[in-house]
């Protein structure tokens, strides 16, 4: 018999969450956790964590957190995950360590171990640390450590249903990690005496008196402003901190980092005996990188290496599939053409719905393959760990610019899409890096425009089809080098920002992950099709049919689109495309950059007989083809860019920024195209 | 001698590290406190950043930061028993065994002088100096 008391207490326990934070420095395979914990399916993925309920355990929700090095607040990922952490969100804390570079994981340890959350560790990567021969004394890891120390291999998938019924366990216990005394000496000193003095400041505001204590003797700012301390308790922080630092004869925040090393460096001496000192992958990824990152090859390689993706995107898987895709979708909307005619539907209704919705969503959707393999892509160079060494190779170049190596995995992720490509700059260290990177992405080619170059190039060139669309990525590319090189030297003046980067090992992407991540952003990709796209085809094939009056038109010339067009047109008449169609399609181009195509769609499926290509030529010559080619690529960027802006930079002053800074980029550099090239044909 | 200026497979022991805010303490966070042995593995092919072993990973750095970063080399008999950053570390050098015992004993006191008979520490290298000159 169950008491009827403990019945209430698991009865309400089913009702709440129990929320599990995934927290461990960047790749160590969090992301594969918390694929085999959920299945890899994410009910919420926000900037910041990923969360997901684990597979068969409906109550448990899994929280990743983004990966990072210590609690100290000097990157926007660590401070967010911070905040999070320090919030009565989570519930218990499972932190995965790299074993086979245990010393740095456990430096994350010990800052977590002082947030009094119940917590276990996960030893992950157990497969390498077996090819290596590595020894590792569990038991007595979890018994110095005073908490449950799990060996586990996410990528193979060996240990994880026991790590989670120990997170669960730990979290029913309420067992919060014992606290450690890692410290000794005038840290110990320096921290027990700050501990007393602010343990009811830390308890009114909710932060653990320990990790505030630790924070404090370190100097943090954002501690010291949270806990509300008064001017002369600060007075007495900084007596005690100045006395450790005159005794210690070093700074503060080199002794307490020292110190937690130290404890560490015992820690493993006991626990760990490797043989080797590196590990086979490491020899492996060092044998790799002799070719890699050679002096003369590391530049033709990654240039290669891009050529080749796209070339696999846009010529021999991409494009094939789009256009099986495309013929398919034709014959879909045909059918329904004759449904609808066959069944007396009224020729408006037939009209918006074959006309308006099909042609314009359905234009859009054929470029899904495009989208999914370029992805494919793009996760599998950055689940391999290639990313990190173009970031290591190209470094130099990027500084010249102003920015940093680590600044061209963001903009690689551009390539894909903008969203996500902001979002991972929040891995940079410094506010100014992050913002100009910021800048820089929208100019790199989305995948969202790759339909209006697919289209282009097929109306226009068809001949030198790679030739223009190499021409125009490169176009984005050399402006965006140019931008930075004037940032550089007018607004974001200032001392070079620094590099500091650990090199994973190479490592087989997990299928997986690749594919999930692929799936992510083709759902993506459907869901705005059917939804951003869906309305704007909707609303523009409203507009062109009728007129102010509200009557049908006979053709699209008089309709209310065509009056905002025209009154939108003479911006883009130096330009060399005055008509009204290009304008219209440039400005539903801001919900989403592939409205373009489908306005385009709707507006050519309106006039008599005419195709899209037919309609195109009638408006562009090949010349303003590519000068609009290049406005779509660096004006203004979509909705859902600008709102991603806003949110990393904290405000729509500066997303406004960016649209008046890429808006007249795109016109000038537009403009430059259409009279210089004028002079040639 | 400082960090940058340490040759390709050299090995050194780091002393202090310099310069200061964000980036000094990711260094610190990263392990790079004193007495931790470092090894330059290569330099990127551009001529800079270089990249480190040190604890057990890999770790790309730029000169500049580099060259903020005390270090003190030695040379490796070249055992291949030694793993940088635990304490089992190289047993064949004698500077290595130096390095070794001066952590021990004067790791939380370095730079300053501490008579050997005065410090009551037990050979862990834990505890406090407790008797002051």
């Amino acid at each position: 018999m169950v008491p009827e008391e403990e019945r209430a207490v698991s009865k309400s326990r089913k009702a709440k969450d129990i929320n599990v934070m995934l927290v461990g420095n960047p790749n160590v395979g969090l992301t594969t956790l918390f694929n085999q914990i959920t299945g890899g399916i994410a009910h919420k993925s926000e900037i910041g964590a990923k969360e997901g309920y684990a597979k068969k355990h409906e109550h448990i929700n899994i929280v990743e957190l983004p990966g990072q090095y210590s609690l100290s607040s000097y990157s926007a990922d660590d401070l967010s995950n911070r905040e999070i952490l320090l919030s009565d969100f989570p519930d218990v804390i499972i932190n995965v360590v790299d074993t086979t570079s245990i010393e740095r994981s456990l430096y994350l340890t010990l800052q977590l171990m002082e947030l009094e959350i119940p917590m276990v560790l996960a030893l992950n990567m157990m497969d390498e640390v077996e090819n290596n021969e590595i020894d590792i004394d569990i038991i007595k890891l979890s018994e110095k450590l005073d908490m449950p120390v799990l060996p586990v291999s996410a990528s193979k998938n060996r240990g994880v249903h026991d790590l989670l019924h120990y997170a669960i366990q730990v979290e029913r216990d309420k067992r919060v990690p014992k606290k450690l005394d890692f410290c000794s000496g005038h840290v110990h000193n320096a921290i027990h005496a700050v501990l007393h003095l602010v343990e009811h400041h830390a308890c009114a505001v909710g932060i653990p008196e320990r990790f505030a204590a630790t924070r404090l003797v370190e100097g943090d700012k954002k501690i010291e402003e949270a806990l509300k301390l008064s001017e002369a308790d600060l007075e007495i922080v900084d007596h005690i901190v100045e006395d450790m630092e005159y005794h210690m004869n070093t700074d503060r925040e080199s002794a307490v980092a020292d110190m937690r090393y130290d404890f560490i460096e015992d820690l493993t001496y006991d626990v760990i005996t490797r043989p080797e000192w590196s590990t086979v992958e490491q020899e492996r990824s060092y044998k790799i990188d002799k070719i890699l990152t050679n002096k003369y090859l590391a530049i033709p390689i990654f240039v290669g290496v891009m050529g080749l993706v796209f070339l696999f995107t846009f010529n021999l898987i991409g494009e094939r599939l789009s256009q099986l895709l495309g013929v398919g979708i034709d014959y879909l909307i045909d059918l329904g053409d004759a449904a609808l005619a066959g069944g007396n539907a009224s020729p408006v209704l037939r009209a918006l719905l074959i006309d308006g919705v099909a042609n314009g969503v359905g234009a859009v959707l054929s470029f899904l393959p495009l989208i999914a393999v370029l992805f494919f892509f793009l996760s599998i160079l950055e689940d391999s760990g290639y990313m990190s060494r173009v970031a290591f190779v190209m470094d130099k170049l990027l500084r010249k610019m102003g920015l940093s190596g680590q600044s061209i995995v963001p903009m690689l992720i551009g390539f894909g899409c903008s969203v996500p490509a902001i979002m991972a700059t929040r891995s940079l260290p410094s506010k100014r890096d992050r913002s100009l990177t910021i800048a820089l992405i929208p100019f790199m080619s989305c995948s969202a425009k790759l339909p209006i170059y697919a289209m282009f190039t097929a109306a226009f060139f068809t001949s030198y089809k790679a030739l223009v669309l190499v021409g125009v990525y490169f176009t984005g590319i050399i402006v965006a080098v140019i931008c930075a090189l004037i940032f550089n030297r007018t607004i974001y003046k200032g001392p070079p920002v620094p590099f500091v980067m650990v090199l994973p090992s190479y490592r087989m992407p997990a299928t997986r992950s690749v594919l999930l991540r692929m799936w992510e952003n083709v759902k993506g990709f459907i869901k705005k099709a059917f939804t951003i796209i869906f309305v704007a085809t909707v609303i523009i094939w409203f507009l062109q049919s009728f007129d102010f009056g509200l009557n049908l038109v006979e053709s699209s010339e008089t309709s209310i689109l065509a009056s905002i067009g025209r009154v939108a047109a003479p911006v883009f008449a130096p330009l060399g495309f005055g008509d009204w169609r290009a304008a219209t399609a440039l400005i539903t181009g801001l919900s989403a950059k592939e409205a373009v195509i489908s306005t385009m769609a709707v507006l050519a499926a309106a006039g008599p007989g005419m195709s899209m290509s037919a309609m195109l030529s009638e408006i562009f010559t090949p010349l303003t083809a590519y000068g609009f080619l290049v406005f779509t690529l660096l004006y203004m960027p979509c909705v859902a860019t600008l709102a991603a802006v806003k949110r990393e930079l904290g405000g729509w002053g500066y997303a406004l920024l960016v649209v008046l800074f890429q808006t007249t980029v795109a016109w000038i550099v537009s403009f430059m195209i259409f009279r210089v090239g004028s002079l040639f044909f | 001698m400082t960090l940058d200026e340490l040759e390709i497979g050299k090995r050194a022991v780091i002393q202090s590290v310099g310069g200061e805010g964000a980036i000094r303490r990711r260094l610190l966070d990263l392990g790079l406190t004193p007495y931790t042995p470092v090894m330059v593995r290569r330099v990127a092919p551009l001529g800079d950043p270089i990249e480190l072993y040190v604890r057990g990973y890999e770790l790309t750095l730029r000169k500049s930061e580099a060259k903020e970063i005390e270090v003190m080399s030695f040379e490796c008999s070249g055992c291949g028993k030694c793993y940088f950053g635990m304490k089992n570390r190289c047993p064949g050098t004698e500077l290595a065994n130096k390095v070794e015992a001066e952590h021990r004993t004067h790791r939380r006191r370095k730079g300053e002088v501490c008579g050997q008979g005065t410090c009551r520490r037990d050979g862990s290298g834990r505890g406090a100096c407790r008797v002051k000159e």
